[in-house]
């Protein structure tokens, strides 16, 4: 996509370049979380694509009365297009699944080797948050669990929650990074 | 937006134009909703504590575990809860901030409430239970505790079995069940309870760590008899083991 096309792009979502460039942002991270909730991989990759996509239509001069939900429907299609590459790939995907039913999921435990380290990098208190956290495992003893962590921190079982998930989040990164050698 | 929606979402259990409503609502959010993930992570944990019903386990592995970035995903979340669980039990006042103006009584119950897992842990087929009326947090009824080992006999066999009397105000009995070395590092366990009777009833896991797993049962859920627990081994693809032997117990 040229410069010249992506301001076109930027203009059908809105005519001021502040308000375009924020809706440009808005989409771009819905996109991704899009992209991670159907499991695909590179959500940010997959959201870069979906909106090329949608600028080449609408550079190309196609109505597109809703950017927003027009490039839902590529995003919709583009999952659909990955999934039919990798069910292509569908011996090797069995195989993985094979390894999850496997008593010694060496992956897992190959992982798990890398997330001590990670783990222990975190704060004392983190630590022992993921911890408390993962204790009661399920049904209502977890959501009082919850309940009763969120009171004892003084903050609201929704906060509580995205504090784990940020914290899961950034032990999956420094996975992923010395898995890489980083 | 509910918890529920979302799991039945991943799993794919909502009608085609329903998949799509939800999608469209997801997305006319200011905001891509934060809470999707979060019921993600809590669905991935379930599954692998083998907490899901039968047709969530199906519908888990036919619709959900389809793409290599959500198998990644499941597989750090076995690594997180293996390691979790390798750990030391945490005590929920031990994560809190320092509450300023702490009564000596709070901190007293934070005190019991370590000591009572770190109990747990050591005992062995030992009664430890009784009311502990130090221990108990304010506001919530008290409960006896009992921590067993496994046992190999039956009760034709004369098995030992530990005796607990339940106090007339029990809530409940918790009870702590003592890992055998090589059950020690399944990705979850399940627990069923077996009366006299031969009736059995399957109990939710209150808890564990790297050496026991707990369970509560409501007090009004027990007579006077015996009783045997019996503990499965769930694997992370849900292929469950039974630990062989059970753990005895009488109620008086």
């Amino acid at each position: 996509m040229t410069p010249e096309d992506f301001a076109r792009f930027m203009a059908a979502l809105s005519d001021g370049p502040e308000e375009a460039g924020r809706r440009y942002t808005r989409l771009h991270q819905k996109l991704v979380g899009f992209f991670k909730l159907k499991g695909i991989a590179d959500p940010p990759g997959a959201a870069d694509v979906t909106i090329d996509r949608a600028a080449v239509k609408v550079v190309g001069g196609a109505a597109v009365p809703d950017v927003e939900r027009f490039c839902l429907g590529i995003a919709r299609n583009i999952c659909k297009e990955r999934w039919r590459r990798e069910r292509r790939e569908s011996e090797i995907f069995r195989r993985f699944l094979d390894k999850l039913d496997d008593n010694a999921d060496e992956e897992v435990e190959r992982i798990e080797r890398l997330l001590k380290p990670c783990f222990g990098r975190l704060s004392g208190e983190d630590q022992k948050l993921l911890r408390a956290y993962c204790q009661v495992p399920r049904g209502r003893a977890r959501a009082e669990h919850r309940r009763r962590l969120a009171e004892e921190m003084r903050t609201s079982v929704l906060a509580l929650r995205m504090r784990v998930t940020r914290l899961r989040s950034i032990l999956t990164d420094c996975v992923k990074k010395s898995s890489n050698g980083g | 937006m509910r918890d529920e929606n979302i799991v039945a979402y991943l799993l794919e259990e909502l009608p085609a134009e329903e998949m799509e409503r939800f999608e469209d609502e997801c997305f006319a959010q200011e905001d891509w909703p934060a809470q999707l993930e979060q019921a993600e992570e809590d669905l991935i944990d379930d599954y692998l504590r083998g907490a899901l019903t039968p047709a969530q386990r199906r519908h888990f592995k036919q619709n959900y575990l389809t793409t290599d970035a959500r198998l990644e995903r499941v597989r750090h979340a076995a690594a997180l809860l293996h390691h979790v669980a390798e750990g030391e039990p945490v005590p929920a006042a031990d994560v809190a901030r320092p509450r300023a103006g702490q009564t000596w009584a709070a901190r007293l119950r934070a005190f019991w409430s370590a000591q009572r897992a770190a109990a747990a842990l050591a005992a062995a087929a030992v009664v430890v239970g009784g009311v502990w009326w130090l221990s108990r947090p304010s506001g919530r009824p008290p409960s006896a505790e009992l921590a067993l080992t496994l046992s190999h006999g039956d009760r034709a066999e004369g098995a030992q079995a530990a005796r607990v009397k339940l106090p007339r105000d029990a809530a409940a009995l918790r009870i702590s069940l003592a890992l055998p070395e090589r059950a020690a590092r399944a990705a979850s366990y399940r627990v069923e309870l077996e009366t006299e009777g031969g009736e059995k009833r399957p109990l939710e896991v209150a808890g564990r760590d790297a050496r026991s797993v707990a369970v509560v049962i409501p007090a009004a859920q027990l007579r006077r008899g015996q009783y045997a627990l019996k503990l499965f081994a769930v694997e992370p693809g849900g292929a469950e083991q039974r630990i062989s032997g059970s753990y005895f117990f009488t109620v008086e």
